[in-house]
């Protein structure tokens, strides 16, 4: 195990499942000694979003793919500018959950979207803790009308 | 990869017909390439899921205005199982002719729009696109077909 390794997380413990780090998870290895391992894991469920945990190497597959140097350089320019957090933001919907979008903004305005309108989400999955939210709706004439659009996780609420 | 834009990122791996593909480039300094891949292995490798839930608990949700537009075509919630297994025939069959209509490329990945044909109707019906021949439905109605 070394710095900068790609790992697959192949076990896992209760504190890591509390972590929300999960089998499966893919990282990279941040500094690396014989039993222990610093790790930056992607969030499969949100993109764009990650948490470190000291890890045993017993949990760890290292993969045979490698990170190209010009991306190792990327990758340290990220970590001297970022205080690294320990947890997974959570992601609080799941595919087909019915939401109304709390705020007015500009950005849903545009595509039609206002405050009050409800949606349902239409894929499990976040990006930069955004979702896609099926805004459309169809008439007696069976015309079909409105969005699908990203929105912020912050500016929706599930409908009860 | 740190700083690729991530509509060139989620288009990485994934297999569209070379007559019905984005163009390239797509954006100032991208650096994306087309490789050719075997149209036998995509066959082989392609997978097509349309989630029983986006009928029982969207399609056919007694709020949605969408229910009726499907009771119309002839269709309840005890055909959820029919239709999502028929969506995931025939959406298969077109993405592998290429018979597909290119919609919104954004972070989430290449949405499609894929003609399926119910009792002599045909209708509109949203898809995104993930690596290897993964085709995944977001909507199961976005309008008929003109």
């Amino acid at each position: 195990m070394k710095k900068f390794d790609l790992v697959k997380l192949i076990k896992t413990n209760k504190e890591f499942l509390q972590q929300g780090l999960s089998i499966g998870l893919y990282g990279i290895v941040l500094k690396a000694s014989s039993n222990f391992s610093e790790v930056l894991f992607f969030n499969d469920k949100n993109e764009g979003d990650y948490a470190t945990a000291l890890t045993n190497n017993a949990f760890l597959e290292v993969q045979k793919e490698h990170l190209p140097n010009e991306l190792k350089i990327e990758f340290e320019a990220f970590l001297q500018s970022k205080h690294l957090k320990r947890t997974f933001n959570k992601c609080p919907f799941k595919d087909c959950d019915p939401v109304v979008l709390i705020v007015e903004k500009e950005k849903y305005a545009k595509q039609g979207v206002h405050k009050g309108d409800t949606g349902v989400i239409t894929l499990d999955k976040c990006v930069k803790n955004e979702m896609l939210v099926d805004f459309t709706w169809v008439d007696e004439e069976g015309e079909c009308h409105g969005e699908i659009i990203s929105v912020d996780i912050n500016d929706l609420e599930l409908v009860k | 990869m740190l700083n690729h834009c991530l509509n060139c990122t989620v288009l990485d791996g994934c297999y569209f017909v070379d007559r019905n593909k984005p163009a390239l480039p797509l954006h100032t300094n991208c650096d994306c390439k087309k490789l050719t891949v075997n149209s036998q292995l995509v066959k082989n490798v392609a997978k097509v899921t349309c989630p029983i839930s986006k009928f029982s608990n969207y399609t056919f949700d007694a709020n949605n205005s969408k229910n009726n537009y499907f009771n119309k075509l002839g269709y309840t919630i005890n055909d959820a199982e029919y239709l999502k297994t028929e969506f995931e025939k025939q959406a298969k069959k077109q993405y592998l002719m290429g018979k597909y209509k290119l919609n919104k490329l954004d972070k989430y990945g290449q949405r499609l729009t894929i003609k399926i044909s119910l009792n002599g109707v045909d209708i509109k019906t949203g898809w995104i696109m993930f690596p290897e021949g993964y085709i995944l439905n977001i909507t199961t109605f976005s309008g008929r077909w003109k």
